[in-house]
């Protein structure tokens, strides 16, 4: 099926960009565009806009945000002395869905691939070690890094990195737990997930 | 990406049941990963992981960058992507991923066999030696700097262009300097005519020597001082570049430079 207009094909295209959307969900999304009132279409096109125009990176944080600093790293009632290191600003918010959590955090920007030939210039470690390091006035000494990165070849080998860095510092770093999700089976879990598991073990 | 359609196994069933390396995963979609594996039946594959991301995939952790894994992939003659259907681990390699050392050489291994490789080149003997190597870098109580030069020179000679030196003029070689001619392989006092020769060390030459016909269990036992294990690495290094050249990866060595000067 083609839409008989351009404007509408012209649609079609950018909605066929996203990550996860094909020509054919690209071309079900046009077509309730068509049906939405103009007023809510161009509220939803200022919002469109109004992330590119508005949302800066946090200068301590590296986290997305409208003010700088963004609202975390402003937050009196947050733990200053915990710093939860992250990847992604996706894996920001994935945290803060937890409710279970009430540091703050340092986005890196990726993680070092070096089969993609990402290195750590390439990301944002260098400040990290800098707030580790050289704390500003009126933050309190950061105390702990808790190391979010993901459970991949590029995490553990941000991690070890990181670590190596953090090393000559009085600061504890720790790395998340591995093992099995919460609801799944242990019949179909993976053997090296179930071993990290049993390294992991904890008393009761 | 550059997949082939292994033969014989898949001229009887369109089901292949192999062990394999894992070379790379990438991430595809909301849910799925796009795996390229070294499978011992098929040789370089491209396999599409359907739900692979999911917190509870039945892939787990198999689907890592070198993984030795048992897959089962439906094929499809003429399909860019094979389909992998289940993947568990054959060996959990778990102390590859526990240092940065080991990593690197982990990763320089898959990302020579991954460049080297053709996607139609079924060869078991280089399936084993991938397998073979990344479980001697998992074993290895500490000395594991001697398995990459190790791995490359094995791989040279299994792709056809082992260095060809004799070992009997290497032993007698005098004096402080010696000559690899990078087009044959050779070791000599004096560079050959027409040759194209790489300079080093007589310690250093006969080490690669060792290293080019030496069992992998003795290779983890063999000690070298840093220099000479320096040496060797450039000599091995010139010699791969020499015949492979722009093929010659160096996008995770780059990375792991600057990883192992952290103060820089």
């Amino acid at each position: 099926m083609q839409f008989s207009s351009e404007s509408v094909e012209a649609l079609v295209d950018q909605f066929a960009r996203l990550p996860g959307i094909g020509r054919k969900t690209a071309r079900r999304l046009a077509a309730f565009i068509l049906k939405l009132p103009k007023a809510e279409v161009a509220q939803m096109a200022d919002a469109l806009i109004a992330v590119k125009e508005k949302v800066i990176s946090c200068t301590t944080c590296f986290n997305v945000t409208d003010h700088d600093p963004c609202p975390i790293c402003a937050s009196e009632r947050r733990d200053h002395e915990t710093v939860c290191v992250v990847e992604e600003p996706g894996d920001v918010m994935a945290i803060e869905r937890t409710q279970g959590y009430s540091g703050i955090y340092h986005v890196l920007g990726g993680a070092i691939s070096p089969l993609d030939g990402i290195g750590p210039e390439d990301l944002r470690i260098k400040e990290l070690i800098a707030r580790a390091a050289n704390p500003a006035e009126s933050d309190p000494i950061i105390g702990e890094v808790i190391l979010a990165v993901n459970p991949s070849v590029e995490g553990d080998t941000t991690a070890y990195y990181i670590s190596q860095l953090l090393a000559p510092f009085e600061v504890k770093v720790t790395r998340l737990a591995r093992g099995i999700p919460i609801g799944s089976d242990l019949e179909f879990t993976d053997e090296a997930t179930l071993t990290r598991a049993l390294l992991a073990r904890v008393s009761m | 990406m550059n997949v082939g359609y292994p033969h014989n196994t898949m001229a009887k069933s369109n089901i292949l049941h192999s062990d394999a390396i894992v070379l790379r995963s990438i991430d595809y979609s909301e849910t799925s990963r796009i795996v390229t594996l070294y499978t011992r039946e098929g040789g370089k594959m491209g396999v599409i992981a359907r739900g692979a991301r999911a917190s509870k995939s039945r892939f787990g952790s198999t689907l890592e960058p070198m993984a030795h894994i048992s897959a089962i992939i439906h094929c499809k003659p003429g399909r860019d992507l094979q389909t992998l259907s289940e993947a568990s681990h054959v060996n959990t390699h778990d102390e590859l991923r526990s240092s940065l050392l080991r990593m690197e050489t982990g990763i320089r291994v898959i990302e020579l066999v991954s460049s080297l490789m053709q996607s139609d080149q079924r060869n078991e003997q280089v399936f084993s030696l991938i397998a073979a190597t990344l479980t001697a870098l998992d074993k290895a109580p500490g000395r594991t700097s001697n398995l990459w030069p190790f791995f490359q020179l094995r791989l040279a000679t299994l792709l056809g262009f082992g260095p060809a030196f004799d070992g009997d003029l290497v032993k007698g070689l005098t004096g402080e300097a010696a000559i690899l001619d990078l087009r044959s392989g050779h070791i000599t006092i004096s560079a050959e005519p027409d040759g194209v020769s790489h300079q080093a060390s007589r310690s250093v030459l006969r080490a690669f020597a060792v290293l080019a016909r030496a069992d992998l269990s003795d290779v983890v036992r063999m000690e070298m001082d840093a220099q000479t294990s320096s040496g060797v690495g450039a000599a091995v290094a010139a010699y791969l570049k020499y015949h492979v050249e722009e093929s010659y990866p160096s996008r995770s060595a780059r990375v792991f430079a600057q990883l192992s000067t952290p103060e820089s």
